[in-house]
């Protein structure tokens, strides 16, 4: 029996995916490691598995076969590489050999040995890890952490853990069919992608574990209530446990100010960014341009607005009518019916 | 003729006008003649630093030419925002003469800078007055109006910068001209501008004609006139110089000094510029929430929008226009929307150019660096020239992030991690060099030598019989040129060998990697070597290994001593050690190379790591992480193929050592390199009522700690119970008395006379990096002072436990707090008091030599 671990993403994201890769497979060489890609490879540039430390590459086209297009156009990027997450688990276990599989998201990286959530697994059949484990107690770190925990979803998808047996199928079965037709950011009625539908994981289902390990999963928006240092022994320890994985959200300038927020003097947390950071340039891909994401464009290469993205997956006539939404037709229709808006 | 401005009484000073040197003295450049107090004036900083002026560059000169000229009666006509006027009235000031000082301008403006406000002559009135009052008035009038206030041959010294066309300048000279003194010197302004309709240039080349004159070149020309027929002695001799060198070297080193001037002003006004940059930016916050608001009400929209999109989906056929109507307006706020954001990113890029610049501008000199670079000036011009309107928007699409404060802050100074997070901006992982070739090392003019010549060089001396053998000993670098507390150990290690009979040769690396250097070397002239402190010359490890041999063959005995293994490729230094015969070598931990490229064990360069396993997770998060397995490895080879005996400097290092190395070794021996005792001495001397004395020693670099040093000596400038002082070789950018030391071979306890003829109490001592000696702690200790220190310092913590001389904090940070309670100061006159009662004896190693001698037993 194996342990399968899979991670999600765009061609612009292969550099962080690259680093999570890493140091998975620093830490567990003996796993099978799977990249989901919801994209297709720009031109001077061609995905080599001989070259990548992953072992199986999933694409969006292998899950959804012909529907695939009409299915794709109806979101945008993070809609599209989280929605793959369900049929991607399902597809997985489905391996004649997985045993476990976890899913990571792109931007985490581990940085010590996962076994303690395999064992976990022996006895739960879901292991979810929340966005807060403690409570904050400053206001502004209630209206950042808590208050958005409220609005996205308590527990943070960026990871996710299943034992391949009756209840975790049964939970996949239903968060797949669930992303299939609401993937969406869609706060105002209550969905957030893939993420907040798993409020429900616990109500739903049975041998739900809620991971309150404070080494995993560590974000800017659990930092105000987690304190990392680093042993003479080398060991990242987070309030005084293993650092299992670190999740780099937001690499970027509201990343920076958010983990300057609550890290404060915590030296730490921005030796780890600047270990990442570093990673990431290393790995990054030259011939990948910044932002790509092939179906961000129609075949003419024009953008697709968001609004026509919208349109087109709440009208069944509008997807009988363009089964192959990429192309021309569409895009005339479009043109002609938002002329006024656009 | 009645003056209402007349001359004042001179004090008396000697004249030591640097130019009164001879020739040799000037060529022979000696430490007195560097620190000699005629050069002075030439390094004064000008108050007025917040002003514009193309006079900048000028005003080192300034400084000079008054203190060396002495005028009793100084004008200027011309004065705008004061720059000049306000240089030759603080050389006055700090030269304390007697010189009454007039500007004469009327502030409105000319032809050629224009009409300005109202502002530069009050901005300059309220400086003035605090400053320069009792010697000098600002009269606002023109330069005609004010010249009948000035008695004939009354002026010495008189500046000319009004109106700068040829026919102004010429009136202006011509008309002041009777006014000067026979002592008198003119100074003309924009001597090198030819721009325009400026004609100073024409003035100057007819005066050149007539009286002696001396011209710089830069900030657009200052010409030195010689009016009078006895003018002050050095200023005579400046402008009757006719030897090109000489007039090339001194426009040169003005030039220099200027540009200091110039580039802090620069680097002042980009301050300001980003200070106002970032008043925009807040303002353009405040703006921001009126976007955030519209945006809310947007959302609030969208939400209705959509609400209704729902019914229209009920009731579709019916509503169809409606719904192609508002659809189009969500497209519309979208667009607006990913617009916002666009221009969101690119304020927040240009916001973290001028926090950087704005950090770089404002340590001279890497602002002379950053102006150089089309790259940043690039930059500076985009910094100016943009409008900043708007920063952030609220996330209406993004995963879990923070209130919608979050999008607009780019990261604010200063850092919450302090100066280190701050540093980490500018580390990179250290990778070691593959390959040096021979065309990367720099040689001087010594010779290459082959094996035969070193054991020709060698064979006088081995003809006595009575010559014990030959130490062959390796470092990382010149230990007679480069000061530090290895090639201290090295120097003091050579004398005492050549007293013991011992030759010694000494032997380093011509690159400075900061790695192992790659095995590739060891056939290329990468050595260069000394023979009892002279040099012998360069050669390759295979002629080393080769002339090893050799004296094996003939009978010397060699003996190798390893200080440092920097820089050297390791294979070949082992092949030599094999060479002898002896395969065995006495090693000194100086610090931790033996265990990782960081030889302070300090993770990315800033913490101390503890030297954990190099598969550890603090390694792999570590810039010397990567360079540290294969370093590891090839150390564990060499220690593995040779017989090692250790020293340790102290307990300390020996005990991390055998903790945390994993490498095989023959014994360990502790041996300090200085040892103090100290004595009661009877004295009625009372100690002295005084600020108490705190010190910083050596070099000021993040690993030693020199931040906290900096924060604090700023953080208490103005309060009276604490003097801050530096001793060492190193510039500092602090502005706090500086006492240059030296400490050398020859001069070994200089560290020790300095810091007690300063009456140091305290030296602050807190740094991440574990010390497995530390020279300072032992030399502030012997010269009376106590040190503070904190827990993670090594053999300094440990040294200030067992002799209870100071304080051990337990982090870095505490000193902060330290000072605040008061304990610095009490310890300090603790200090104070303990330093009458009682004299220190110091006890210098013979370093590795006592071994040496009863191995050659």
């Amino acid at each position: 029996m194996a342990v399968h671990a899979f991670t999600s993403f765009s061609y612009a994201y292969l550099n962080r995916a690259r680093v999570l890769a890493e140091s998975l497979r620093r830490h567990h060489p003996d796993w099978i490691l799977w990249a989901v890609i919801t994209d297709k490879e720009p031109d001077g540039f061609v995905l080599d598995l001989n070259r990548e430390k992953f072992d199986r590459v999933l694409t969006a086209e292998d899950l959804l076969g012909e529907a695939t297009d009409s299915w794709l156009f109806g979101m945008d990027v993070v809609e599209a590489c989280t929605a793959v997450k369900g049929h991607a688990l399902q597809h997985i276990m489905e391996e004649p050999n997985a045993e476990k599989v976890l899913y990571f998201d792109p931007d985490t990286a581990v940085f010590a040995s996962m076994e303690p959530m395999l064992r976990i697994l022996n006895s739960a059949s879901i292991a979810l890890t929340p966005h807060q484990i403690d409570p904050d107690t400053e206001l502004m770190a209630i209206l950042d952490n808590e208050i958005s925990s409220l609005h996205y979803g308590s527990y943070n998808l960026g990871f996710l853990a299943v034992r391949n047996d009756v209840e975790a199928r049964r939970f996949v079965a239903w968060w797949a069919t669930r992303l299939y037709k609401f993937c969406h950011n869609q706060l105002d009625i209550g969905v957030f992608v893939d993420q907040k539908w798993c409020n429900l994981v616990p109500c739903f289902f049975d041998n739900v574990k809620v991971v309150r390990d404070p080494g995993y999963n560590v974000a800017s928006w659990n930092l105000s209530q987690r304190k990392l240092w680093i042993t003479s022994d080398g060991e990242i320890l987070v309030n005084g446990v293993p650092l299992r994985f670190y999740h780099f959200t937001k690499l970027g300038p509201i990343g920076d100010t958010m983990t300057r927020r609550y890290a404060g003097n915590n030296l730490v947390v921005y030796e780890i960014w600047w270990w990442y950071r570093q990673r990431v340039v290393a790995l990054t891909e030259p011939n990948i341009p910044d932002n790509w994401w092939y179906y961000s464009t129609y075949s003419t290469g024009e953008p697709i607005p968001k609004f026509v993205r919208e349109r087109y997956r709440s009208e069944s006539a509008l997807r009988d009518a363009f089964p192959s939404p990429f192309t021309d037709g569409l895009r005339n229709w479009a043109a002609n019916e938002f002329a006024s808006a656009v | 003729m009645l003056t209402r401005f007349g001359r004042g009484v001179v004090r008396t000073r000697s004249d030591c006008s640097v130019f009164s040197y001879s020739e040799d003295t000037l060529r022979i450049l000696d430490l007195e003649y560097l620190l000699s107090p005629n050069h002075d004036p030439v390094f004064w900083t000008p108050e007025l630093l917040d002003r514009p002026s193309f006079w900048w560059g000028h005003v080192p000169f300034a400084f000079w030419l008054v203190a060396k000229s002495e005028p009793l009666l100084l004008v200027e006509l011309g004065t705008e925002y004061g720059v000049s006027y306000a240089a030759f009235c603080e050389a006055v000031a700090r030269s304390r003469l007697a010189t009454r000082c007039y500007a004469i301008d009327t502030w409105k403006g000319d032809l050629h800078v224009g009409a300005y406000g109202e502002d530069v002559y009050s901005g300059l009135k309220d400086f003035h007055d605090k400053q320069y009052a009792s010697f000098s008035q600002l009269l606002r009038r023109s330069f005609d109006e004010a010249r009948s206030d000035f008695a004939d041959g009354s002026i010495d010294l008189l500046h000319i910068d009004g109106v700068h066309t040829y026919e102004a300048v010429r009136h202006d000279f011509d008309a002041w001209r009777s006014k000067l003194s026979d002592r008198a010197v003119a100074l003309l302004h924009d001597t090198n501008e030819r721009q325009r309709d400026f004609g100073v240039w024409r003035l100057f080349a007819e005066l050149k004609r007539e009286m002696p004159t001396f011209e710089f070149l830069h900030s657009h020309g200052l010409g030195i006139v010689a009016v009078g027929t006895h003018v002050p002695e050095p200023i005579k001799k400046l402008c009757r110089l006719t030897d090109g060198v000489e007039i090339a070297k001194i426009r040169d080193r003005f030039s220099y000094f200027g540009a200091r001037w110039s580039a802090e002003h620069r680097a002042r006004e980009e301050a300001a510029q980003t200070r106002a940059l970032e008043r925009k930016l807040a303002a353009a916050g405040v703006e921001n929430s009126a976007v955030e608001r519209r945006l809310a009400e947007a959302g609030v929209e969208k939400s209705t929008v959509e609400r209704k999109l729902a019914e229209v989906s009920v009731e579709k056929s019916s509503a169809k226009h409606r719904l192609e109507s508002l659809t189009g307006r969500l497209g519309v706020l979208q667009s607006e929307l990913d617009r916002q954001r666009s221009e969101v990113d690119r304020l927040n890029s240009l916001f973290f150019m001028a926090q950087r610049l704005a950090r770089r501008a404002g340590k001279f000199p890497f602002s002379i660096y950053f102006r150089g670079k089309k790259k940043y000036r690039a930059i500076l011009k985009s910094l100016r020239t943009e409008t900043v309107l708007a920063v952030a928007l609220p996330t209406l699409s993004d995963k879990p992030t923070a209130s919608a404060a979050v999008a607009e802050a780019a990261p604010q100074e200063p850092h919450p991690g302090g100066f280190k997070a701050e540093s980490l901006a500018h580390l990179h992982s250290m990778i070691p060099p593959e390959i040096v070739k021979a065309q990367d090392l720099r040689y001087g003019d010594e010779p290459l030598v082959s094996a035969a010549a070193i054991h020709e060089a060698l064979a006088e001396k081995t003809k006595d019989t009575n010559r014990r053998g030959l130490i062959l000993s390796f470092s990382h670098d010149d230990y007679a040129t480069i000061r530090g507390g290895t090639q201290l150990c090295v120097g003091i290690e050579e004398r005492e060998a050549r007293a013991e009979g011992f030759d010694y040769l000494h032997v380093h690396p011509l690159a400075n990697l900061q790695f192992l250097a790659p095995a590739n070397v060891a056939d290329l002239p990468f050595l260069r070597l000394t023979l009892n402190g002279s040099v012998l010359g360069i050669c390759s490890y295979l002629t080393l290994r080769d002339a090893a041999k050799q004296f094996r063959e003939n009978g010397v005995a060699q003996f190798v001593v390893i200080h440092h293994l920097l820089n050297h490729a390791i294979e070949p230094v082992s092949e030599i050690i094999q060479a002898t015969g002896r395969r065995r070598c006495w090693f000194w931990l100086h610090d931790f190379f033996t265990i990782c490229t960081n030889p302070h064990l300090l993770r990315n360069g800033m913490s101390f790591c503890g030297a954990p396993r190099s598969d550890s997770a603090g390694c792999g998060i570590c810039a010397f992480g990567v360079a540290r397995k294969a370093h590891q490895k090839r150390i564990s080879t060499f220690f593995e193929e040779t017989e090692i005996y250790l020293i340790a400097p102290s307990e300390f290092v020996a005990d991390l050592w055998r903790d945390r190395a994993g490498l095989r070794y023959a014994s360990l021996t502790i041996k300090p390199h200085l040892e103090l005792e100290w004595t009661t001495v009877q004295s009625n001397a009372k100690t002295a009522n005084r600020p108490v004395r705190v010190a910083f020693i050596g070099a000021p670099s993040l690993h030693k700690g020199w931040p906290y040093f900096r924060k604090l000596a700023e953080e208490y400038r103005q309060d009276e119970n604490y003097d801050f002082l530096y001793f060492g070789v190193h510039s500092v950018d602090l502005s706090v008395p500086r006492f240059y030391v030296n400490v050398t071979n020859d001069n070994q306890g200089g560290m020790i006379d300095a810091l007690r003829e300063a009456g140091v109490d305290i030296v602050l001592h807190v740094s991440p990096t574990p010390e497995t000696f530390s020279f300072t702690t032992s030399e502030a200790l012997a010269s009376g002072a106590f040190v503070v220190t904190n827990a993670g310092s090594g053999n300094t913590a440990r040294t200030v436990a067992q002799t209870g001389r100071g304080l051990v904090l337990d982090h870095e940070m505490d000193v902060d707090a330290a000072f605040a309670r008061g304990d610095v100061l009490r310890l300090g006159k603790k200090a104070r008091e303990l330093r009458v009662a009682e004299r220190s004896k110091v006890t210098y190693s013979k370093m590795t030599i006592p071994f040496l001698v009863a191995e050659s037993m």
